[in-house]
């Protein structure tokens, strides 16, 4: 049954992330995928006292899509900061929906802000009800505000959890399950969260209701001082597409599968590079 | 106060190195002094680091070769709302350094502040610098040897939009 259900389900499409840096990068790998994913705070530049987008760089995605989709991925709403998300964001996600459609957006389940003041981090948060409450109420405004999926996204934890009510994967469950939002998993952030925090991988699978999963997201990253850190600077390791293909195999509502690579990272990566890892991860994920 | 609310706030201090009351929470205190909030931290000096480099071209340039770039990347994170926008970051750290003890840096940090302004503002910028300003830019450019402050002279530098060439550059001895 297992088989023939798998047999059934379509291939994901890949994506991969458009930060705004070379649009000769952007021309190579058009062909290659089938959708961007865009951080609104990548392609934003701070004019004064407010951040807009770059309109350069919304002309430059208007040559690309179509053919291709777009998907658009925060990182600085803090949807847990305890005062409040960052209307700052809101403002360039509401230009980005304006300019062009969007499949979905997505955002991570933590906090870069407190009190106004950015860390300079992403934090997980504590999985306890007070938070829940606050995810929930949050995910439902942006809902309401945007019309399409919201998906939201596990970070790694570099911290030890605070007390919890909830083991990781409950926690995903109860806000979808509150919600009706969607789930980005990353391959490579579990694989973090098992070297720095002892994450038993198989048990949160088996505990996570993958129903809600819509995309996946896969990248290298680097080891320092003992971490294994989620900075996108390297090609996916072989343990990480594997657990990769293991999520599509078992996720039955997956649409698209992510390479993460930063701006910061695309010379070290090289051109030649981006777009070998991009065809070794279609091969992958089509067979 | 919620426990969410002391937590961030809590967390927020230690990561900006700042006096927190960790008996206000086991996990604040669990985590104050531990590895990985180090490691939090340092990730996100890291990152400013990379990131003023990248728009304080000059500036890091010079503070590098006085050996004082980390530490006053980190006294700025640590003092300041740093913003997650690198424009923004990188005006607030030039700032920060306008006034800074070193005469020369103060004299490259502003005039990189009026060079990101230049195109924005009709106002004019006047920087005082106590060495020849062109080969001390050249010389930061080409990570060549800086130009001795000159005892008994300055150069006072005007950008702006109304000035042909918009950067006006004269000699004086002091009175």
């Amino acid at each position: 049954m297992v088989s023939l259900n798998l047999a059934a389900k379509a291939r994901p499409a890949l994506a991969t992330t458009y930060e705004g840096v070379g649009l000769d990068l952007l021309h190579r790998i058009t062909p290659l995928v089938d959708y961007l994913e865009i951080p609104p705070d990548s392609i934003a530049r701070a004019d004064g006292t407010t951040e807009n987008l770059r309109p350069e760089l919304l002309e430059a995605i208007a040559c690309v899509a179509p053919p291709l989709k777009l998907i658009a991925h925060g990182v600085g709403l803090s949807i847990g900061s305890f005062d409040g998300w960052n209307e700052n964001y809101l403002r360039l996600l509401d230009q980005l929906f304006h300019r062009f459609p969007l499949e979905w957006h997505s955002e991570h389940l933590a906090y870069t802000t407190v009190a106004g003041e950015n860390l300079g981090a992403m934090i997980a948060m504590p999985r306890t009800e007070e938070t829940l409450d606050l995810i929930c109420h949050r995910v439902q405004r942006l809902q309401a505000r945007y019309g399409v999926p919201f998906l939201l996204e596990h970070v790694i934890h570099l911290l030890p959890d605070p007390h919890c009510h909830y083991t990781n994967a409950a926690f995903l469950n109860a806000i979808t399950a509150q919600t009706g939002c969607g789930l980005i998993l990353d391959a490579y952030n579990l694989e973090c969260d098992r070297h720095n925090q002892g994450l038993d991988i198989p048990a949160f699978l088996d505990e996570l209701n993958l129903e809600p999963v819509r995309e996946l997201h896969i990248a290298g990253g680097t080891m320092h001082n003992g971490f294994q850190l989620d900075i996108h600077s390297r090609p996916t390791a072989e343990s990480t597409l594997a657990l990769a293909l293991d999520i599509i195999a078992r996720s039955p509502n997956l649409r698209v599968v992510t390479y993460e690579f930063l701006k910061e990272a695309i010379p070290a990566l090289g051109h030649d590079g981006i777009c070998g890892e991009l065809a070794r991860i279609r091969k992958a994920i089509s067979q | 106060m919620t426990t969410l609310e002391t937590q961030q706030r809590g967390l927020l201090a230690i990561i900006k190195n700042r006096p927190v009351d960790t008996k206000a929470d086991a996990w604040l205190e669990r985590i104050a002094g531990s590895r990985q909030a180090a490691m939090v931290s340092e990730i996100a000096l890291w990152w400013r680091r990379f990131q003023i480099e990248s728009q304080c071209r000059y500036t890091s340039r010079l503070l590098k070769r006085l050996g004082i770039y980390q530490l006053e990347v980190q006294k700025y994170f640590e003092s300041a709302a740093a913003s997650p926008y690198i424009e923004k970051l990188a005006t607030g750290f030039l700032r920060s350094l306008t006034s800074h003890a070193e005469p020369l840096v103060a004299s490259v940090a502003k005039f990189e502040l009026a060079c990101l302004a230049v195109n924005e503002s009709v106002k004019r910028s006047r920087i005082v610098w106590d060495r020849n300003p062109e080969t001390t830019i050249r010389a930061l450019e080409q990570l060549t040897d800086l130009p001795p402050a000159e005892i008994g002279h300055f150069y006072s530098m005007e950008l702006g939009l109304d000035i042909p060439g918009r950067v006006a550059c004269s000699r004086f001895s002091h009175p």
